[in-house]
């Protein structure tokens, strides 16, 4: 590589986003308050037990700027069934329970 | 090419109108983050951090208003003055215990004394992700002027 042409990297200041955490018997809700972003850049990361927002800020090439935050999850999230979305600024990521996990209503049958 | 307001160069500031002079203020951020253009909040914590600049030929506002839509925000611009209010009302998700709370609910009202006249008429207002970004074309007697250098022999 040209040692002219080498592209030189700074470390990237990073930001904490303000979150909500919510849990309900299907799924753990994270809310993320990380406005101005394009959702492409947005990465969500399960490697548990970890979970991880990671985003590059636009426009900030020459300082480059992320949101990042990482959370410990216990093992009941399923990996394979993580959904976000993004909308007004606010990413919103649903991890669901493992099905094995999800407490199941018995039914009691009389005999 | 931007320029941000501050004291040394010159440019009259935006006064909030709570009475706190951002130009001060201005320096002790730029003191303790060295850095204002991902704008700290000029009002406390947990309210949206707004950012100013001067393009020369316009104002620029630029606030993080993450969760708002359209509605949430009214903006009223004269030739000096411009007031922007956003109010954000968390609610809790039904039927989740919550573990966190950290985001914020907030009403927010700000009016700006402008450094320079504006056309009200030529105001932008634009909201994208959570990001409102206002352009305030200066009016014509306030941009800058072009001037040609003539050679004498």
């Amino acid at each position: 590589m040209n040692s002219q042409n080498q592209e030189k990297t700074r470390p990237a200041r990073e930001l904490t986003p303000n979150v909500d955490i919510f849990e309900n018997d299907a799924e753990l809700l994270v809310v993320a308050d990380v406005p101005g972003l394009d959702p492409n850049d947005i990465g969500v990361h399960v490697d548990l037990p970890e979970f991880r927002i990671e985003a590059k800020v636009q426009g900030s090439a020459e300082k480059p700027v992320v949101y990042t935050r990482t959370f410990r999850i216990d093992e009941r999230i399923d990996p394979e069934r993580v959904k976000a979305e993004y909308n007004n600024g606010v990413l919103r990521v649903h991890l669901a329970k493992s099905a094995a996990f999800r407490p199941r209503r018995i039914e009691v049958q009389s005999s | 090419m931007l320029v941000r307001f501050n004291d040394r160069s010159g440019f009259p500031t935006f006064r909030a109108s709570r009475g706190l002079p951002v130009s001060s203020l201005r320096r002790e951020l730029d003191r303790l983050f060295g850095d204002l253009e991902r704008g700290p909040s000029f009002a406390q914590p947990g309210t949206p951090g707004v950012t100013f600049a001067d393009t020369g030929e316009a104002l620029t506002l630029r606030a993080e208003l993450p969760g708002l839509s359209e509605k949430d925000i009214d903006i009223s611009v004269t030739a000096n003055a411009l007031t922007v209010k956003a109010e954000r009302k968390l609610e809790s998700p039904e039927g989740y215990a919550a573990h966190r709370r950290e985001r914020q609910s907030f009403s927010f009202t700000q009016s700006y004394e402008l450094p320079t006249r504006v056309d009200p008429e030529k105001v932008q207002a634009s909201l994208k992700q959570g990001v409102l970004t206002l352009t305030l074309p200066k009016a014509a007697e306030a941009q800058p002027k072009r001037v040609t250098v003539s050679a004498t022999a």
